[in-house]
């Protein structure tokens, strides 16, 4: 069974349109699932938007918690797990594609690709995010040569205990979250199969989410991993 | 089984060995014959081998961001979807929320 972790803050608007692409697209090709949601205190009401879903799909199906990311993995039943953004921006519709690339390559890890790959591609991005996206995926291929084409990406399905163990062994938060668990996977020698994406981003906001902090949290984070693995 | 070196050390074992070769080059620790113009490189190798990586890595990011992969299609076929989603919702007893602050009739 697969259990897809959603962490949320404020999707209200978001969270019933994802999961009634999830119940279309893995209900066609059959794939068991279960949602678990994991709000970060919302004041926008996306609380009770889960509980409307778990009704509405059934609440063996979709699971409503407000705890901290990542807690939902210990409330997840599945054996397979799934993390994605809750904000439309990562498609349902490739979740049937990374479970069938998992079994037809027995990796351990699956991970969505924006760079690489037949049918990949980024939507809404402007020249200045695409050149700082292409500068640092080089600076941390060049630095930290992972194996991966897309290591900041967060659309991801992983064997339940292979998350586990590497959630357990990393330390570092947001983007070099995600960059840290692929460099960690490697290390402990799991294998990790790639199927390219398209993200649509800023379905709904104007603003771009990479400003100056963000670019230095990202270089502090890339250092340590240099540094450190 | 795990690297024994991390990625730093293993680039300052790099980087030391490429320096040991050009201080034994500039010291004529190695038995090669250089014209002139190999003497000159040879005393800048550092610079030109530098500007050279600097280089290569600039076009490679110009060339990647030039073929990147827009897809409007996954736009539009989002946008298209969306309406899918809120018209079945709304037939399955959803209650939207209107974002201008009143509530949505079902």
């Amino acid at each position: 069974m697969y259990s897809i972790i959603l962490p949320t803050y404020n999707e209200r608007d978001n969270l019933p349109l994802l999961v009634w692409m999830i119940d279309k697209y893995l209900g066609a090709a059959n794939i068991q699932y279960e949602i678990v949601i994991v709000d970060d205190g919302s004041p926008d009401g996306t609380q009770e938007a889960a509980k409307q879903l778990a009704k509405i799909y059934s609440e063996d199906r979709i699971l409503g918690l407000g705890t901290a990311y990542l807690h939902g993995l210990k409330h997840a039943k599945g054996d397979h797990v799934i993390l994605m953004d809750a904000d439309l921006s990562h498609h349902p519709k490739f979740i049937p594609q990374m479970v069938a690339k998992m079994r037809s390559g027995s990796f351990d890890i699956v991970t969505g690709s924006r760079y690489e790959g037949e049918g990949c591609g980024v939507y809404g991005w402007d020249l200045r995010r695409k050149v700082i996206s292409r500068g640092a995926n080089f600076l941390a291929q060049l630095l930290l040569r992972p194996g991966v084409s897309d290591l900041t990406g967060s659309f991801r399905l992983y064997k339940r205990e292979v998350l586990q163990r590497l959630v357990d062994s990393c330390t570092s938060k947001g983007y070099v979250f995600q960059m840290e668990m692929m460099v960690r996977a490697r290390h402990l020698g799991y294998s990790i199969g790639e199927v390219p994406i398209t993200f649509v981003d800023r379905m709904f906001y104007g603003d771009s989410k990479l400003g100056g902090s963000e670019i230095v949290q990202y270089l502090k984070g890339l250092l340590t991993l240099f540094a450190t693995t | 089984a795990p690297m024994a070196l991390t990625k730093l050390m293993q680039w300052l074992l790099g980087g030391g060995c490429f320096i040991a070769l050009w201080l034994a080059l500039m010291h004529d620790l190695i038995p090669v014959e250089l014209t002139p113009m190999g003497r000159h490189v040879t005393n800048w190798l550092p610079l030109y081998a530098g500007g050279l990586f600097g280089l290569a890595s600039a076009l490679t990011i110009v060339y990647r961001v030039l073929m990147f992969n827009d897809c409007p299609e996954a736009h539009s076929e989002l946008v298209r979807e969306i309406d899918e989603a809120k018209a079945d919702l709304a037939k399955r007893g959803f209650k939207f929320v209107d974002p201008k602050g009143d509530k949505k009739t079902s």
